[in-house]
């Protein structure tokens, strides 16, 4: 098969010179590396950033010396007028004109008409930062207990949890999974309404370039998608090869995926899609782009709501055991995985497998089982929205526990 | 592990399906014995028999440590210090005998976390003394702490550090104190804590995932899961990372890790089989609720199978270097293979006796982060 790949990948270089559309037969290249002319038409040094961005913003929540105001440009970066700021310590991030918080719940798909449920959302996380200063940090030299905030063992590694037992620095991170990650990726850049925007397809098919690039818009669009996953990676072609630890986001829940022998086929599943969605592209197939675009969809969305169901099945075992501190750990996790599945989207509908207000409503049950929020939460609770969570999906409990 | 356990249970029962189909005459009664076993009875004898005393014993062998730690601050000589090592391997030793029995009291003091939480963190540990010695130690009840105090703190100082440095650190030698002396206030609590609750302890013989027995099985094989195979062998074996990590052995600094590791062996054994902590006896255990049961393993009782492993576990350790760190440095494949060999304990533990005593496995692995 290699020869046959070369060769194809061959002809492309010599006569396609410009975006013209090719055969019917796409294949797709061993790598995610796309040229014209010789050179490269892959772009996604701005996922790339907020992806790194996202990984000093989850150290920075726990650094007892973080005032709101850092945290708060850390997620914007820019302050609260909109002025430069540099609060990274890579000096790359400084002078990136990327922010984290400008893409949070801004996708074409889901947000484009509905601005208020959008800023509803940034709201959410400007909150979680702020909760995390005020109700965490100051306490981090407490014992926690009951409706007091400070510090719990899980295991022999302390975790800071608020008066109700939640870790906001988690809430942020695995929240931004589905409210950065999913929704740009999912609802925006594989999206038709934004890669076949304006005059993309007519530019695709006569090699026009986006001015100063070298790139078809099109092929870029896609390209963002890419990077939301693999941006990480340092072989950003080959990204399978360290999959997990490029970044703190969707890249390494992936890679937890494919520990399971229940989704082990998650990564080529994604990687492949994507993959042969480019050359699609190149070849301009754009049914055979959207049912590749369709497979990441379903695939990323599972993994969000096998993490969900996984870290609330653990947190009923915690629980069982008497291990608050562990029980609190996961379950914050999982909330943040909850909160991420009103971004997911289911590929026949188009619309999210959870909406906003099924998932607002679910996060209220898991805090209401009495005054102190996971102080008191029962096992039903967390197993009868583990089963609710998996019912709309392909997986069961058993196989995402 | 979770995984491997079902699918394992899943071949299992498979594979009896079909021995059930293919010899249907077998069938006639055979099998497993019926569950009369008296919980209650092997409760009260692990209890006044073994958990007890060797909690008693432990609270004594602290004590003698705190002695020698007040001596060695008082007088801060070599004879004092060579008595203080000596005091700290006696309870280091000791230790091993009630670490698998994190439940009940001293599972809600973290006895365990707060008493041998390895590597221990030097930097941190270097500036409580300071800031003990200035009036303002740490507050050891907080999990951040956990990791600089306990045996492996002491280890750093007593085993790491020599006289000239006691002598011109007072501070230092101070600071050991208040480590012996938390220590021992520790197992002071847990043991007054057991006499109080051993009554309600054996009482509690049900079979429901909070009964003493199902919470004894899961904390005894999640111990040997997690500190014995893991801890002190696949952790600097190298098993769980992409190289080995030498400087992660239990006693870095006194360089006696296969005797704590044999220790502990022995201890595991002892508990399993039922002996009395004194050694003298035998009654109720988990190896004899097994035999009661008729559970076998591949070709024989599955009691007899865990004494290989014990045996065969021995027999490697004893072929390593005393000191597990050295063994690791110069050759780790040694030390895989001692790992191998407590693995296919754990597979007999958490898989076929809970499953044969119909426990449920109360932990998970935690996912890392």
């Amino acid at each position: 098969m290699k020869p046959y790949y070369l060769s194809g990948a061959l002809i492309i270089a010599l006569f396609s010179a410009s975006c013209e559309r090719g055969g019917n037969n796409v294949e797709a290249p061993a790598t995610y590396e796309f040229e014209r002319n010789g050179v490269s038409t892959v772009s996604y040094t701005g996922q790339t950033e907020r992806l790194a961005m996202g990984g000093e913003l989850g150290s920075a929540l726990l650094d007892p010396t973080s005032t709101e105001v850092r945290l708060d440009e850390m997620f914007a970066n820019e302050d609260a007028s909109g002025g430069d700021v540099d609060p990274f310590t890579d000096a790359a991030l400084n002078a990136s004109s990327k922010s984290i918080r400008s893409k949070v719940a801004a996708s074409a798909a889901y947000f484009s008409s509905n601005a208020t449920a959008s800023a509803q959302i940034k709201a959410d996380f400007d909150q979680w930062i702020a909760l995390q200063v005020s109700d965490i940090l100051p306490f981090v030299d407490s014992l926690a207990s009951a409706g007091k905030p400070g510090q719990i063992a899980d295991g022999t590694t302390p975790r800071y949890v608020d008066g109700l037992g939640l870790e906001y620095d988690q809430l942020v991170i695995k929240g931004l999974n589905g409210a950065l990650v999913l929704d740009q990726m999912l609802n925006n850049y594989l999206d038709p309404s934004v890669l076949d925007a304006g005059t993309n397809r007519e530019d695709q098919e006569n090699g026009v370039l986006v001015e100063g690039k070298d790139y078809c818009m099109m092929e870029h669009k896609w390209d963002e998608a890419y990077g939301y996953l693999f941006g990480g990676a340092s072989d950003g072609a080959s990204p399978l090869g360290s999959l997990g630890g490029d970044d703190v986001f969707m890249n390494k829940y992936l890679g937890r995926m494919v520990n399971d022998a229940d989704f082990e086929s998650f990564d080529t599943d994604i990687f492949n899609a994507l993959k042969l969605g480019r050359a699609a592209i190149v070849e301009g197939d754009y049914e055979l782009r959207d049912e590749q675009a369709d497979i990441v969809k379903k695939r990323m969305s599972e993994i969000v709501a096998v993490r969900a169901v996984y870290y609330l099945e653990a947190g009923a075992v915690e629980l069982a055991a008497g291990n608050y501190g562990s029980m609190f750990h996961d379950l914050s996790e999982g909330y943040g995985f909850i909160y991420s599945l009103m971004f997911t989207q289911n590929p026949e509908t188009g619309a999210p497998y959870f909406s906003k207000a099924e998932v607002e409503a679910m996060l209220e049950d898991l805090m209401d089982d009495g005054a102190n929020g996971l102080w008191d939460v029962e096992a039903s609770t967390l197993t009868m929205m583990a089963d609710d969570i998996a019912a709309r999906f392909d997986f069961t409990v058993e196989q995402a526990f | 592990m979770r995984r491997e356990r079902r699918k394992l249970t899943m071949y299992l029962s498979g594979a009896l399906a079909s021995l059930a189909f293919l010899l249907p005459s077998c069938e006639n009664g055979e099998g497993p014995a019926a569950d009369t076993w008296d919980r209650g009875a092997m409760l009260e004898h692990l209890t006044d028999d073994f958990i007890v005393p060797a909690f008693e014993n432990y609270k004594s062998q602290t004590a003698d440590l705190v002695a020698a730690a007040t001596w060695f601050e008082d007088f801060t000589d070599q004879q004092s210090l060579d008595r203080l090592r000596e005091e700290l391997e006696d309870a280091y030793l000791a230790w091993q005998w009630v670490s698998f029995l994190e439940i009940g009291p001293g599972e809600a003091k973290a006895l365990r976390f707060r008493s041998n939480t390895f590597p221990t963190d030097t930097t941190n540990l270097k500036s409580d003394i300071t800031s003990f010695a200035a009036g303002s130690g740490p507050n050891f009840q907080l999990p951040s702490t956990f990791d600089r105090q306990g045996y492996p703190a002491l280890d750093f100082l007593v085993e790491g550090k020599d006289l000239d440095y006691f002598i011109s650190n007072p501070d230092a030698a101070a600071y050991v104190s208040n480590l012996a002396i938390s220590l021992h206030t520790l197992a002071v609590d847990v043991d007054a804590a057991w006499e109080n609750e051993r009554i309600g302890f054996i009482a509690n013989n049900g079979s429901a995932a909070s009964a003493s027995t199902n919470k004894l099985a899961n904390d005894y094989v999640f111990h040997y899961e997690k500190e014995f195979r893991a801890g002190k062998v696949g952790i600097p074996a190298g098993v769980f990372s992409s190289v080995p990590l030498p400087e992660k052995v239990e006693s870095l600094y006194g360089g006696y890790s296969r005797k704590l590791f044999l220790e502990a062996l022995k201890a595991h054994r002892a508990f399993f089989f039922g002996k009395s902590y004194d050694g003298l006896s035998e009654g109720p255990g988990f190896a004899a609720y097994l035999d009661h049961l008729n559970v076998r393993g591949v070709d024989g009782l599955l009691s007899e199978e865990m004494q290989e492993v014990f045996t065969e576990s021995e027999n490697l350790a004893l072929e390593l270097n005393e000191n597990f760190e050295v063994q690791i440095s110069d050759d780790h494949i040694k030390a895989l293979e001692l790992y191998d060999a407590v693995q296919r304990g754990v597979v007999i533990l958490k898989v076929d006796m809970m499953q044969a005593l119909n426990i449920k496995v109360d932990y998970i692995d935690a996912d890392g982060d």
